[in-house]
């Protein structure tokens, strides 16, 4: 599987996980929801660019 | 032309939004909402990253052309012995004989870099620039062990393959390069310098032990190449 490829998919479920966790733990505060989503983007770029740098 | 994921990125990129704001509005539902931002995002990311910077097929008829000038070379001079790769400066030089008496030792076959025909007394051979000689100067990273260093050059930098396993025993380097994206169907090439991937690892494998490597044999299995490769010492004469 290429890079880009799992990237999608792993990001894919990423999202669903988290959305899924903080409904189940009854957060309703859209900010928190936003702030994983930009962790785990920016987690996933950064993983991303060392892979291909290394 | 956008390619299909691109469509893909661009459709879960409206449908996220219109979700979001349709969940915010409507609905009044945070998880939901943040479902959509979520999709927003996804699409987005999709949009953004490229799949592959240079188009694959522009990629691919460059190194045929590369590869197609060198068919011609060898057809012309009716090379027909296996390619010796050796590193010179920092790059990687393929020293194919083309007379059958080759009694040369690769120390004197080094010292001729810089010309197209290397000869020493009645063995005469090219000195030849291979196929990715210039991606391994820049991907090519100290320290790192040989099974490594040929992941990096197959799979991440060039990307003619998707994975490569590699068993050293004395001498001897067995590879196995899983599905090769990347290849070339010129008869000649392959005969004299073996196929792109397993050309390729020769050449990584000479730069890495700064020593002349040779492709032994070549199987192709199903979709692997199980190569052979021999690693030798300057003072040895490759052909006998």
């Amino acid at each position: 599987m290429d890079k880009h490829t799992l990237y999608i998919i792993t990001f894919t479920i990423l999202i669903t996980v988290s959305v899924s966790s903080l409904a189940a733990l009854g957060e309703s505060r859209l900010d928190v929801y936003t702030s994983i989503f930009t962790l785990e983007y920016l987690h996933w770029q950064q993983y991303l660019g060392r892979e291909e740098r290394r | 032309m956008p390619d299909k994921i691109e469509f893909f990125g661009a459709g879960l990129t409206a449908f996220g939004t219109i979700f979001a704001t349709s969940s915010y509005i409507l609905l009044a539902n945070v998880p939901l909402t943040a479902l959509g931002v979520g999709l927003t995002v996804l699409g987005l990311t999709i949009l953004i990253t490229p799949q592959h910077p240079v188009p694959k097929e522009t990629v691919q008829a460059f190194i045929r052309s590369s590869c197609e000038n060198l068919e011609t070379l060898l057809e012309a001079t009716g090379a027909f012995m296996k390619a010796t790769y050796f590193p010179s400066n920092g790059k990687v030089y393929a020293y194919i004989p083309v007379t059958r008496e080759q009694n040369i030792v690769m120390e004197d076959v080094g010292k001729n870099v810089g010309n197209l025909i290397a000869k020493s007394g009645r063995s005469i051979g090219l000195i030849i620039i291979p196929p990715a000689s210039e991606l391994l100067k820049t991907s090519f990273s100290e320290g790192a062990g040989l099974d490594t260093v040929a992941g990096e050059i197959l799979v991440d930098a060039s990307e003619v393959a998707e994975s490569v396993k590699l068993v050293e025993s004395d001498s001897t380097l067995v590879l196995e390069i899983f599905r090769p994206r990347v290849d070339v169907n010129f008869s000649r090439f392959k005969a004299v310098m073996g196929s792109l991937p397993t050309s390729i690892a020769a050449q990584a494998a000479a730069l890495k032990f700064s020593k002349p490597v040779q492709v032994l044999d070549e199987r192709f299995e199903g979709n692997r190449i199980i190569s052979r490769l021999k690693v030798l010492e300057w003072t040895s004469t490759p052909y006998t």
